[in-house]
């Protein structure tokens, strides 16, 4: 799911605005805190029928930060990311993680295949 | 879930594969390897004879040779691309149940969860082209110096993961490490 179909969906269960939601999340954070928090949110924008997600600095003091940034990569690697291992939930529906013993079972192993360097 | 749905989610080289896919295990010793060994060294690629070297409970550096796969993307794993490359066990699964300390229904329950796959941090690789039954261990992934594995290990390589392999490599690695936390973690 890309992050403007997430934003779809925040928007269609809640009828709030996704980037006008996370904004008031900041700014309530900044009151409690009494402090600015910086921040990068990346907000839909309509470019003719099509959108595309755009970065909003807030309060980020350092001057090269956009510079820094890879948006495009940024967004890409997470969706990949997330597309992969939902895909891995997918593919392969039982998975879990080790349990204690099956840890201590492994664990057991490596102690007799590793030797003193 | 949906046979379309399930198809989405799969990047273009991987589509013509979503019904092995969607049938697994059954016949993945068919269609995990490459048919041949590419010239050049791929991701997720099988080397026998790798160094690694780790820290014990004590603190004291201990090392292994042992079958590994590489992790790093291919890009990075070709000479002279980058400083160094990272390797994750390779474990015989026959050795591993011998010298086991579960038993009886646990093992098999184990053994059985890790043959299909359903060990995050663990990728099953079946018996075929040469490959014994055998799992390849994320938790445990080191570097190596390419310049030292070019040396001493590349000529090494007994198999290689075909497109469709590849990609279950990518999911169980993508899952093993972006796996929502416990509810319990407690971050500050």
């Amino acid at each position: 799911m890309s992050a403007l179909q997430v934003a779809d969906l925040f928007e269609n269960m809640t009828g709030d605005s996704a980037s006008e939601t996370l904004g008031n999340y900041l700014s309530d954070a900044a009151n409690r805190t009494d402090q600015r928090l910086p921040s990068i949110v990346y907000t839909r924008l309509r470019i003719g029928s099509a959108y595309a997600m755009w970065p909003e600095y807030s309060d980020v003091t350092d001057a090269n930060a956009l510079q820094r940034t890879i948006h495009e990569n940024f967004v890409g690697m997470s969706e990949r990311l997330v597309q992969l291992s939902n895909a891995a939930r997918t593919i392969f529906p039982g998975m879990r993680a080790l349990t204690e013993p099956e840890s201590a079972n492994l664990r057991g192993y490596y102690k007799k295949v590793f030797r003193k360097a | 879930m949906l046979e379309q749905d399930f198809v989405s989610f799969l990047p273009t080289y991987a589509k013509p594969f979503a019904k092995q896919l969607q049938e697994l295990p059954l016949n993945y010793e068919k269609w995990v390897y490459a048919a041949a060994l590419p010239s050049k060294i791929y991701q997720g690629d099988l080397f026998s004879g790798v160094r690694f070297a780790s820290i014990d409970d004590d603190g004291e550096a201990i090392v292994a040779d042992v079958p590994a796969m590489v992790l790093s993307n291919t890009c990075d794993v070709q000479p002279e691309q980058s400083e160094s490359l990272l390797v994750a066990p390779l474990i015989d699964l026959e050795d591993y149940s011998a010298q086991s300390v579960l038993a009886g229904e646990e093992l098999e329950n184990h053994i059985r969860a890790l043959k299909r796959n359903e060990i995050s941090q663990l990728m099953f690789l079946p018996e075929a082209h040469g490959v014994k039954n055998c799992f390849v261990d994320f938790s445990r992934i080191s570097p190596l110096p390419l310049s030292y594995f070019y040396s001493n290990t590349a000529a090494n390589r007994f198999q290689s993961l075909s497109s469709c392999g590849h990609y279950v490599m990518m999911v169980k690695v993508a899952h093993h490490f972006t796996r929502p936390e416990s509810p319990d973690a407690a971050r500050a």
